[in-house]
């Protein structure tokens, strides 16, 4: 992945596991979201590969990636404030559901219906994720924490086999936290999809992860279980700041989910800095 | 009137709800307007100045003027849909001016610059116009302007029903997440492009469609018809009505169709209006300024139109019941 | 040859007008992401403030303060009206620069009535003929003064302090804020500059071969809206290009308008529009335009 004269990430190669949580962290300007960027296919690899089980993603269209089982939640709030809750949430159904200019504005029966039954879903998924009483309100009437719940409630609702999400608690109290931490590790056991967290907030992800990439300037310098990279010198090192220097190197993700795992291998892409 | 709530919906739909910006709709209406006057019109070889007429049945044409329109729209869509929000804004006022000149070349079908006669609509013989069969209604006498009033009645709110349906259904949550982050909509599978694309086409048809009701209130149109001044009119009708939403549309061209009205019958009790003429200014001009002035200051200090008061006003009450309501 | 250098120069000189106004247009777009529709009513009150004030002051005095008072206007009205809705929908800025042309120009042009006013230029109508071609002195002028303009308008994005913040808000508005680059005062002064070019081109438009002050010189200067996004909406490069691309297209089709009728008559009026179109298509953010870039 490169910005010009900039590369942003360097072979990078990490893999998700299905049903797990996989965290991705690293201090600022680390590759972090454009890791998330190349997934999700808002950027595209200059070299490398990101694949979904079997299925390469590499160079598809956001929507494609979408409809292929990633959902991503984002970092500052992408979703409509005018909007209730409940439609916010609804725009995650648009790849389920068929329903275009013609039948919705005719009501013919099958798109009412179809309309109905997703609505239902999202009322469950809202539910799920503590929301079901403010699902008539519009998003930006919201507090902080709610709203970042209705990001992951939207990204939900496109039922995804790999639900990215990035920095979820990042500016929450400590009670919105604890809330945001119990909705991923309910995504993986109630749901069973495989979670790739960005974060910052380290006993956050020390209490949910399952296992932990590092990077640091654009390249991975430590992949391992939550103890593991607890005690990595490395990690320790780069957190501390005593690691310095640029890669003008390639850079690189790869991403492998199958039915819930991703990996991403060597990519390479082209924007200006992330973070 | 409800030609103008129709143009005014459809040019919502793109501007309001999918955040581009079209000075283009007055092409669109033209469109609709002219080739109903062509599809529907008689043929008229005399005078200096021919233009042909296919004679179709009314209804006929009307539903193939939209179609044409819409036509237009895709024909249209390389522009519309790839260039995004302000850029489209002057691209599509390019679309106003090279099509006067296109319509006022083939005089054949727009009559020229002299125009042509629009034919009156009707029903299954029943004539809109001041003509047999003579019909009342509570000892009113029903004539071409009560008929086509009605007309234009129905017409206006299936497009406001049809409107609503679609955008409070999946569509119109595609193209509201286009206008508010095009990124977000596409990760959340919405094809940006596609949807921009049939944006374009809806509001084009409903501009046609509004443009042959446009035609059949004037009774004679030409390309300079529907000049530039119309797009801004329609503009301005969805701003002050409030932008995306579809009752607003209809409440902002009710409101810019009856300002010249309403200034022009209390003309005679304004101190400081004068007739046409007579060097003094004019109501036809204290209605520009006043059109100019509301726009400007409704944009200040009320900034979601008239849709916007309703909607703060819900939400008060939605708050009050969720405070109310036991957690 | 030589009738098609005559259409060329004489194209370059309207093109040379075309990119002052484009260029007015293109830092008020720039500073405040404002599509300036009122831009033609500037043009319009330029010159009708230096067609009244000649017989008094004489001519020059009468630009000056033709300049200066529609500097003036386009400043006032950023202050009071554009600087107060700079969150507003993209289309509710648009149409305030439309009610705000509505305003000036239904003011103006009932003021003008259907007389033609003179500005009283005191080059007059000459001709001048270089080896057959022939341009006229008004038209020639213009092609200095309006180079001239362009390069210290330039020189100023380059090396003035202004100049520098111009680029850096346009750029990113909150990180030039946040580097203390006051977004009010860039705004301001773009629009002060913007105001200004407009009643310089003003003085041109209405002189020879154009007979003097009429209504529809806005309409003239709304040639000047495709020629800015032609080169693209925010680059100054792309505004002097498209003015001289669309110049030299319209006159070029006006010369050769006999020989051009299966387009129909007067088909030069609207080339700058079609020019602009064909462009766009190949080219969505224009000539010289950035494309967006987006951070998630």
């Amino acid at each position: 992945m490169r910005f010009g004269a900039l590369t942003a990430l360097s072979e990078v190669s990490l893999r998700a596991e299905p049903g797990t949580v996989h965290a991705v962290i690293g201090p600022n300007g680390a590759g972090k979201s454009t890791l998330f960027n190349v997934i999700s296919g808002v950027y595209s690899a200059s070299a490398g590969s990101v694949r979904l089980g079997g299925t390469t993603l590499t160079g598809l269209r956001p929507h494609r990636i979408t409809a292929l089982g990633v959902g991503r939640a984002f970092q500052n709030m992408a979703a409509s404030p005018n909007e209730s809750v409940e439609e916010n949430i609804m725009l995650g159904r648009h790849l389920l559901t068929r329903s275009g200019f013609v039948s919705a504005g005719l009501k013919l029966p099958w798109a009412v219906r179809e309309e109905r039954l997703h609505r239902a879903r999202v009322v469950e998924i809202a539910e799920f994720v503590g929301l079901g009483h403010v699902l008539h309100l519009p998003l930006g009437t919201l507090s902080y924490g709610d709203r970042k719940r209705v990001e992951v409630a939207r990204a939900l609702a496109t039922e995804p086999r790999v639900l990215l999400l990035d920095e979820p608690v990042a500016g929450m109290n400590a009670e919105e936290t604890r809330r945001m931490s119990e909705i991923v590790l309910a995504v993986r056991e109630s749901l069973g999809i495989t979670v790739l967290l960005v974060e910052h907030d380290m006993s956050m992800i020390m209490s949910v992860a399952d296992r932990i990439s590092v990077l640091d300037f654009g390249r991975l310098i430590a992949d391992g279980t939550p103890a593991q990279i607890q005690n990595d010198p490395a990690v320790i090192a780069a957190y501390l700041g005593t690691t310095a220097g640029t890669d003008t190197g390639a850079a690189s993700v790869r991403t492998t989910a199958s039915s819930g795992h991703i990996s991403a291998g060597p990519a390479h892409t082209t924007a200006p800095s992330q973070q | 009137m409800f030609g103008a709530a129709i143009g005014a919906i459809g040019l919502n739909i793109l501007v309001g709800t999918t955040g581009q910006l079209s000075l283009g709709h007055a092409f669109f209406l033209a469109v609709g307007g002219i080739s109903y006057c062509w599809l529907s019109g008689e043929s008229n070889d005399a005078g200096a100045h021919p233009y042909v007429g296919l004679g179709l049945p009314p209804l006929l044409g009307m539903v193939l003027a939209v179609g044409i329109s819409g036509l237009a729209g895709l024909l249209f869509s390389p522009i519309g849909a790839r260039l995004k929000g302000l850029y489209l804004g002057i691209a599509s006022l390019g679309m106003v001016f090279v099509g006067i000149h296109v319509f006022n070349s083939v005089d054949q079908v727009s009559g020229g610059h002299n125009g042509r006669t629009v034919p009156e609509f009707s029903l299954f013989g029943f004539t809109f116009d001041d003509s047999d069969p003579e019909l009342y209604v509570l000892n009113v006498e029903f004539e071409k302007f009560e008929r086509l009033w009605y007309l234009g009645l129905v017409l206006a709110v299936g497009c406001y029903l049809f409107a609503r349906a679609t955008l409070n259904g999946r569509p119109g949550r595609a193209l509201r997440a286009v206008r508010d982050s095009e990124i977000a909509a596409s990760v959340n599978g919405v094809n940006v492009t596609s949807y921009r694309a049939k944006a374009f086409l809806l509001s084009s048809m409903y501009a046609g469609l509004s443009g042959v009701l446009f035609a059949l209130a004037i009774g004679s149109v030409a390309p300079e018809s529907f000049a530039i001044e119309i797009s801004v009119q329609y503009l301005a009708m969805i701003v002050l009505g409030g932008l995306g939403s579809v009752g607003g549309a209809c409440a902002g061209a009710a409101f810019v169709t009856a300002l010249p009205y309403v200034l022009g019958e209390y003309a005679a009790s304004i101190p400081g209006l004068s007739e046409p003429g007579t060097g003094g200014v004019s109501y036809s001009e204290a209605a520009r300024y006043a059109y100019g002035a509301a726009v400007i200051l409704v944009i200040i200090f009320w900034p979601t139109g008239l849709a916007g008061i309703a909607r703060s006003l819900k939400l008060v009450s939605m708050r009050r019941a969720a405070r109310n309501a036991p957690t | 040859m030589t009738t098609f250098l005559s259409f060329l120069i004489n194209g370059l000189s309207l093109g040379s007008l075309y990119a002052l106004i484009a260029l007015g247009f293109v830092i008020i777009y720039k500073a405040s992401e404002i599509l300036n529709f009122a831009h033609g009513a500037f043009l319009l009150l330029g010159a009708y403030v230096i067609a009244r004030l000649e017989p008094s002051v004489g001519f020059f005095a009468a630009v000056a303060i033709g300049i200066v008072a529609t500097a003036l206007v386009a400043f006032v009205s950023e202050r009071v009206l554009f600087s107060r809705v700079r969150s507003a929908h993209m289309a509710s800025l648009t149409i305030m620069t439309l009610g705000l042309d509505l305003i000036i120009t239904t003011d103006l042009t009932r003021r003008i009535g259907s007389s033609v006013l003179s500005l009283g230029q005191p080059w007059g109508a000459g001709v001048v003929r270089v080896g057959g071609v022939s341009i006229s002195e008004n038209r020639l002028i213009a092609i200095v003064v309006a180079f001239v303009l362009i390069g210290l308008l330039f020189a100023a994005f380059r090396f003035t302090s202004w100049g520098v913040a111009l680029r850096a808000a346009a750029e990113d508005g909150e990180a030039a804020a946040l580097m203390g680059i006051r977004q009010a005062r860039v705004g301001a002064v773009a629009w002060i500059i913007a105001g200004g070019l407009a009643a310089v081109a003003a003085v041109f438009l209405t002189g020879s071969p154009t007979p003097g002050l009429e209504p529809n010189l806005r309409t003239i200067a709304f040639a000047a809206f495709p020629a800015a996004i032609l080169g693209g909406l925010d680059s100054t490069t792309g505004a002097l290009a498209g003015g001289l691309i669309v110049g030299v297209a319209e006159s070029l089709f006006a010369g050769y308008n006999a020989s051009l009728t299966f387009l129909g008559g007067g088909f030069s009026v609207v080339v700058p529009y079609a020019v602009m179109m064909l462009v766009l298509v190949a080219r969505p953010a224009g000539l010289f335009g950035t494309k967006e870039l987006h951070r998630v």
